[in-house]
């Protein structure tokens, strides 16, 4: 996988025009990406065609990347996630609304973001070791399979509220433990 | 663990709401309010921000899968245009650059008397893109069975390998070898499936990922192509 800074640059250049970086760029990360979108959609077909939905949205918005604040891997998974996750939900009910990357502000480098991106890769691999084995499969099951608390509800056999309340704690308590 | 109040309205119901907007948690009403107040509320939004890049490590474990080359194609397609229509070669201007080849052909004629006391039956096309920032000299020797390629100008771009092509009329594309990045000159043995088919060949280039094309067809785009005159 080739190195941040040379991903930052391949967006840099997308975000001119640049078709060569364009390529380069799908592949030093389409693999990636695909993995992504199969977690999530668990179908060969239609996690290729959600990558090329994909790519064509880093196409029409590297420009963007530069003000998000998120490191280039992030900001590529992210996309990658939510296009899947759109697809997964249309095959099930009216279209699904993505995060639309118009907004999230500019001039976005904060202390806390800052903060966020030097922090270690393992930093919440450890934090998720601290929450209780359902509790940890559940953020895992929403991050990963794209499961909206409708669908974990059901996956753990609790009330919609129940799933609400549990999630909520453990994400706090993940961002607390993040943050020491 | 600390009791968290999640009261309407309190910072860590608001940062709740971000985390389950980053996490796409919310059902479809719930979605798209909290859509919009990203969009009218900029504290909010950078909370979701955070959010997801407080998340994006737990993909790390995800196994990279390799797409299909299809995907590829059909991305650049859909962005930059279809390739034209009317086979490999439809739309590309082929090349005969009677200069060049006829000096290419006096330095290999030259060789070839030199080495083996006998002069050979050399066929020879130029190798030009549109904007002719890639340009390629090939000289088929029919009698020895080699083909020499000489880049003159231009070469791949990172982490791509250009990939040379016989085409005998009507057939299908067939590889003769991939151009080295530290070499300008190449000899490559003619395939088999081209042997004795010097009239009416054409050579073709195209763009392939490192190592050459992965199906045994061009799968990239074909940059130039020139049909070889005798010489």
């Amino acid at each position: 996988m080739a190195a941040p800074h040379d991903i930052e640059a391949l967006i840099a250049r997308v975000a001119l025009g640049e078709r060569a970086a364009f390529g380069a760029l799908y592949d030093a990360t389409s693999a990636k990406l695909m993995g992504i979108c199969l977690r999530v959609l668990d179908d060969r077909s239609a996690a290729e065609d959600a990558l090329q939905d994909t790519f064509v949205k880093i196409w029409k918005h590297a420009d963007r990347y530069a003000v998000n604040g998120l490191s280039p891997m992030s900001w590529l998974a992210a996309i990658a996630r939510n296009t899947a996750i759109d697809r997964l939900r249309a095959r099930r009910e009216s279209a699904g609304t993505g995060i639309d990357f118009d907004l999230l502000p500019s001039g976005a480098r904060s202390p806390e973001a800052d903060a966020i991106a030097a922090s270690e890769v393992g930093r919440i691999v450890a934090c998720l070791g601290e929450l209780d084995p359902d509790r940890r499969d559940a953020v895992k099951g929403a991050y990963l399979g794209g499961l909206s608390y409708a669908d974990l509800a059901e996956k753990f056999g609790v009330p919609v509220n129940t799933m609400r309340t549990w999630l909520r704690r453990s994400l706090l308590a993940l961002r607390e433990c993040m943050a020491r | 663990m600390t009791d968290h109040d999640f009261s309407p309205g309190s910072p860590e119901d608001d940062d709740a709401l971000a985390a389950e907007h980053a996490l796409r948690l919310l059902e479809p009403d719930a979605e798209r309010a909290a859509r919009a107040r990203a969009l009218s509320d900029p504290a909010f939004a950078v909370r979701v921000r955070d959010w997801i890049a407080r998340l994006a490590p737990m993909a790390d474990g995800v196994y990279p899968v390799t797409p299909s080359t299809a995907v590829r194609r059909r991305l650049m397609t859909r962005l930059f245009g279809a390739p034209e229509r009317g086979g490999w070669l439809a739309g590309l201007r082929l090349w005969q650059g009677a200069t060049a080849l006829a000096l290419a052909a006096v330095a290999v004629l030259g060789w070839q008397v030199a080495t083996t006391g006998r002069v050979a039956t050399l066929y020879a096309a130029e190798l030009a893109s549109a904007d002719a920032s890639l340009r390629i000299l090939a000289v088929y020797d029919a009698t020895a069975g080699i083909v020499r390629l000489t880049r003159t100008d231009g070469a791949a771009a990172e982490g791509r390998d250009l990939e040379i092509w016989g085409i005998a009329e009507g057939g299908a594309p067939v590889s003769i070898g991939i151009l080295p990045d530290d070499s300008r000159t190449a000899l490559y043995p003619v395939p088999a499936a081209l042997a004795g088919v010097p009239a009416g060949l054409t050579l073709a280039i195209s763009d392939e990922p490192d190592g050459g094309s992965p199906t045994g067809q061009p799968t990239g785009a074909v940059l130039a192509a020139g049909a070889v005159s005798e010489l």
